[in-house]
Parts: C-alpha cells; structure tokens; sequence
C-alpha cells in the first residue's frame, strides 16, 4: 500500500454532558471510543453506520476541528493531535471538508463568486491565480461561468453541493473529509454529484474519507470501508471482500435492512429489536450485544477487539 | 374491486408571492381496500400535496382546488368544513416524516393519544386511558401503562414514529397516510416501522397511502406504485410490474439511478436538467425537455394515463415496452 495520508491511532474523543445538580461530576457522551484507521494517498475510504455512531466526529477528529481526548492522529507522517490555533492554520489548507446541507454550507447573502474567492485570499493565493483555478473548477464541476455573480438562493441543493466540491478542491488539499454529501439529494441529483466524485477522483487523485449512512452510497464509490456502531470501527475490509463477506452480525443486519429494489428481498430480512443504545452508559462488554441474536456470555462480559481474519478483513466480534 | 379512494383530475393551485403555484395539475390516483400503495417521486413533485389535498389541509385563502377526490363514494372536496374534521383521524389520518414536530413536548404520550380518542369516540376519561394503552401495547411499546406516562423527549425517533402510528390507528381509520415516514429514522428502525406498517395493514384490513422518495422502501412494502412528475402521476401500476418494467421514462431513469448491486465505479444513469419550475400550467408533457424519447406530439400535448395491460397506467405518449434493464 503507498503511503498514508493521514492516519489514527486509537483515537477517542468524549464529550462532557453538563451535570444537572450542582457539584455533581460531569458524565462523558463517547462519541469515537479507540479508532485506529489510515487512509492511503488517491483512496477514499468509507465510513457507514446510523445515527450517533460517531462518524461524523471521526471526520471532524481527523480534521482537527475537534481536540482530541486520546490517541493520536498524523496527517503526511507530522504528529498533529495536540496542534493548536496557529499551528493548524498550515494544515488546514491542505484539508478541506464537505458537508451534507449544500445550504448551510454557503453564505445566503454572499455572491458565489465572493464565496470562492475569500477561500483563495484567507489561504493567501494570488489573485490572478485564484481566478483561473476557479474557472477550471467551474468546468470541471459542469458549471457555468456566471454561476459566480448568482446568490445561493438562485441555485438548486445539487448545484450548490457542485460549487461545495469546487471550493473543496480550490486549494488542492490532500486530503478531503466529504460528510454525506449526498444524503440531502434527490436520487437523481445524487447520482450526478457520485458521478461527479468519480471523475474528480481520477483527475486530482483525491484523498477522501467518505461518511455517508447508505451502503450503497459507499459501495458504489470507495475502495475500502468501515463500518461504525457506538463509537467503535465493528468490521473494516475492501469494498468487495466486505461485501463479499460480511462477518459482523450489526453489518449482516444493517445490509438486510436496506430496502431494495427487489419484492422478493424482504423474506430474509434480519429486523433488528430495539434501538442504539445510549453513548453515555456504554456497556462493558460487545457495544452490540444487547441487539445481537447471537450474542452469549462471553460477549456481555468482554468487549471484542479489531482482529485480522485474513485478506485485510477486519472484524470485532466473539462469534467470527 | 371498489375502491376505497379514487382521485380524479385533481388540481391544487397555490397562491406565492411569485405568482400562481400550479403544485398538482390533474393527479389521477385510486386506492383499493387494504393496500398499501406507494407514492413516489424526487422533491416538489406533489406527492405531499397530494396527501394534504385529501385530507384538506391546505390554506383555503391561499389555495384552489378542483377536481374530485372521493373516500367511499363520498366527495371530500365539497364536505362541510365540520364533516371534514370528523374524518380527519377517524376514518383518514396520516402521519408525518419528523415525529417530534408532530408531537406536544408538554404532554404525556398517553394523553395525547387519548384526546385524540375522547374528541372522536366521545369516550369517557378512563375509557380513553385504557384504549391509549392497548394501542401502545399494540405498536411495540412496553410496558405500556409506564410508557403512557412519558413525554415524548424520553423517547427514541423510533419510538416517537410509533407513538404517532398508535394516535393515527386509535379509530381504526380505513385509509392511513404515511408522509416519508421513515425518512427521519435510521435503516434498522426503518425497517421495524415499515414492518409493523405492514403487519397493522394486513390485522386491521387498512389502506395505507405511503409516500417516500425511496424506490427501495415502496419495493418491500407496497402493492402498487404511482410515480409522480412536475404535479401528475406518470404511471401506476403492480409494483413487481412497476419495478421491472417501468412504461415511462422517467420512472425508468429514476429507478437507474439508484447504486445498485452493479458494483464498484459504474456510472450511474443521471437525468439531464432539472424539473420544470411550476408557474405555469402544463400544456405538453413536463418531462419531455429532458426525455430522450421525446417527439413532436410530446411538446404539443399532455399525456393522459392510459392503460398498457394489465391495469399498469403510463401517461406517455412513447411508452417503453420490455425490461428496465435494456435501452
């Protein structure tokens, strides 16, 4: 494998939950409880899971846009897990984000253009420069030059998410943490902005972790997966040995889950009782043992690790 | 087969501040006696508005209706505005995608469902708790005298979809809209409500109307399919004929765009342009700007449904025979 972009170690990160009586100690909400992950230069790497599995504080961690409780991230082989304010500034330059709401994630009063051009003066880019970059990426995003003089509110949620790509890739960053960006789409403007990724893949070898909650989603699109329950990574493989072999009973669940387009499908389907449980009185043991039909004594007493089953496939579960 | 619903060349017409909304420009649509038929469609095509149509919800300062909605005979859209706060939640109710909206934060679960009851059954206060109860009991939340007594914050966006779907089935309504009901939840519960969906449709012989974007979830769970475009529906039909077979265009491009089992890298068929905005009243086939099908009688006419066998409807005037699969 070529080298790492960046990678984690162990990493967790606890929220304190403000205590309701007066000198009570603060409880913790674990978000990311131990991940340890490296994504490789021109990989995007996925990462599924529901709701409050901890995904999206995974990317903000990666980023540095949280501080980090434990472990340790590196990005490029440079050690940047207690890095602060003006220290990251560098850094954040060479990594950018790209979040679910194409809305939220642009000025409504701010021009378009404007919107670009701040990123290229924050980061210090000559202006000459800046303008030709962004015409290139306007092409390469299949959209039209006089894009830059329209407001937010004159665009649809799939160009904006367009133009969200594009100030993404202004600053050539080598590393890019895309946060469901399709979720909020419609599956036709979905399959243009997945369409869209590919290409850009290709072109700028790009380095992505990609969030997303739908397995498809990732399938289509990244080389290799995780998949996330309460905080902790539960399977991890190639994008066709996990799908060729799915290992972990949360995974099995979560694939029979996803309806499909098939009438017949459903007769297999694995409906799972309950729901997550919360992340602030984890269990001691299998974070998904409570929801597991195979789940033993072995499994309430002792967490599983992360093991290596063979072929890069990783798995955290007793029973595998 | 009677049916239960039948929605004739309705057209809801919506005052903006941009001018006139054409949101719906004659839907067609009939539901038999308990099935569960899926509505589909991408953002703003009209499949909301078709449910608050049936049920009225719209503001009728700002809005025009016309057409024919019918509920066992009965026209609705002429129904005395007392008549229609009878049936609303008796014999029609609906639920919406974001249960905690949908919910008083200050009430208990277990009053709020009994309300409900009191102001249709005109049942007693004790009467009223015991039924909140059984219809907790019977949507999976236990134990249920305890669980009467929360308030919605302390329960799940799961448990919260469920409390909604015991308030609507509270007067063993015959027809229960579901507006994206899943949309909100995560996949492992979407699949526990659409479950229990279909297991109170088949105990209680209830129609379901579910809306959603996902061609998955009306897949698993209905018996028939209208796709909606631009305000009408496009086609109608079994969903295993449907989903096979798609007549129209955009039901055909719609359902390929979805990443599939193809694998890895594919390209995914994508749709070019964008839905037509709907201040105008259609005169020609709304899709055809972007269809590849599309012919001169496209641009000159509407489409109406018609029949391809089989009770499969298709508005289109090129309607596409054989597999979804093949060009």
């Amino acid at each position: 494998m070529s080298e790492a972009v960046i990678q984690a170690a162990g990493l967790v990160k606890n929220f304190p939950i403000s205590s309701k009586k007066l000198g009570e100690k603060p409880k913790l909400l674990h978000a990311v409880g131990g991940v340890s992950l490296s994504v490789a230069k021109g990989e995007i790497f996925g990462v599924v899971g529901e709701s409050g599995c901890g995904k999206s504080t995974l990317g903000r961690c990666l980023l540095r846009l949280e501080t980090i409780t434990e472990g340790s991230v590196s990005f490029q082989g440079q050690d940047i897990t207690h890095l602060s304010g003006r220290d990251l500034k560098p850094l954040r330059r060479n990594m950018q984000m790209i979040f679910q709401n194409p809305y939220a994630s642009f000025n409504p009063k701010q021009k378009i253009g404007a919107a670009l051009r701040e990123v290229a003066k924050v980061h210090r880019l000559p202006a000459q420069q800046a303008e030709e970059k962004i015409a290139t990426l306007l092409r390469e995003v299949n959209l039209s030059q006089d894009t830059l003089n329209r407001i937010p509110s004159e665009m649809s949620g799939g160009q904006l998410q367009r133009l969200a790509i594009a100030r993404a890739l202004l600053l050539d960053p080598a590393f890019i943490v895309a946060d469901e960006p399709v979720s909020a789409l419609d599956v036709s403007v979905q399959a243009q902005i997945l369409n869209l990724l590919m290409d850009l893949r290709e072109k700028f070898s790009l380095t992505m972790l990609f969030i997303s909650h739908e397995m498809a989603v990732v399938r289509h699109l990244c080389d290799r997966i995780a998949v996330m329950y309460l905080g902790t990574v539960v399977e991890q493989a190639e994008t066709e040995e996990l799908f060729g072999h799915l290992l972990h009973p949360y995974t099995q669940a979560l694939m029979s889950a996803i309806p499909t387009l098939d009438p017949d499908h459903k007769k297999n389907r694995i409906v799972l009782q309950g729901d997550i449980p919360s992340a602030i009185d984890l269990p001691s043991g299998c974070p998904f043992a409570d929801r597991c039909a195979r789940c033993s004594e072995e499994c309430r007493a002792s967490r599983p690790a992360l093991r290596d089953v063979g072929r890069g496939h990783l798995v955290a579960c007793h029973k595998v | 087969m009677e049916n239960l619903l039948e929605i004739e060349n309705l057209t809801v017409e919506l005052m903006s501040t941009r001018g006139i909304v054409y949101a719906l420009s004659g839907v067609d649509m009939a539901i038999r006696p308990g099935e569960i038929h899926g509505v589909v469609g991408e953002s703003g095509c009209g499949k909301s508005m078709t449910a608050k149509s049936i049920l009225r919800l719209h503001n009728p300062q700002r809005s025009r209706m016309r057409g024919s909605i019918r509920f066992e005979g009965r026209e609705l859209l002429t129904l005395s505005d007392r008549e229609m706060e009878k049936l609303r939640g008796s014999a029609i109710s609906m639920i919406f995608q974001d249960p905690m909206t949908s919910l008083n934060p200050l009430m208990t679960i277990g009053d709020q469902i009994a309300d409900m009851y009191r102001f249709h059954a005109k049942a007693g206060k004790a009467e009223a708790r015991e039924k909140a109860q059984e219809m907790l009991s019977k949507v999976g939340i236990e134990p249920a005298a305890k669980r009467c007594r929360q308030y919605p914050f302390e329960l799940s966006g799961g448990m919260q979809q469920r409390v909604m779907i015991a308030m609507a089935i509270a007067c063993a309504p015959k027809l229960l809209i579901a507006d994206e009901p899943t949309t909100a939840l995560d996949v492992t519960i979407q699949a526990q409500i659409l479950e229990l969906l279909q297991q109170l449709s088949a105990d209680m012989g209830m129609s379901i109307l579910l809306i959603t974007h996902n061609f998955g979830v009306v897949a698993e769970t209905c018996d028939r399919i209208s796709v909606m475009y631009a305000g009408k529906v496009v086609e109608t039909g079994e969903t295993r004929a449907l989903l096979s077979g798609a007549r129209h265009p955009y039901s055909r491009a719609l359902i390929r765009s979805i990443p599939g089992e193809e694998g890895r890298g594919g390209r995914l068929e994508t749709i070019p342009g964008s839905p037509p905005a709907l201040f105008e009243p259609p005169e020609s086939c709304m899709f055809a700007p972007r269809c590849p099908h599309a012919g001169d009688a496209c641009r000159s006419a509407y489409p109406p449904l018609r029949d391809c066998g089989g009770g499969h409807l298709a508005a289109c005037f090129k309607s596409l025979n054989g597999r979804a699969d093949q060009p």
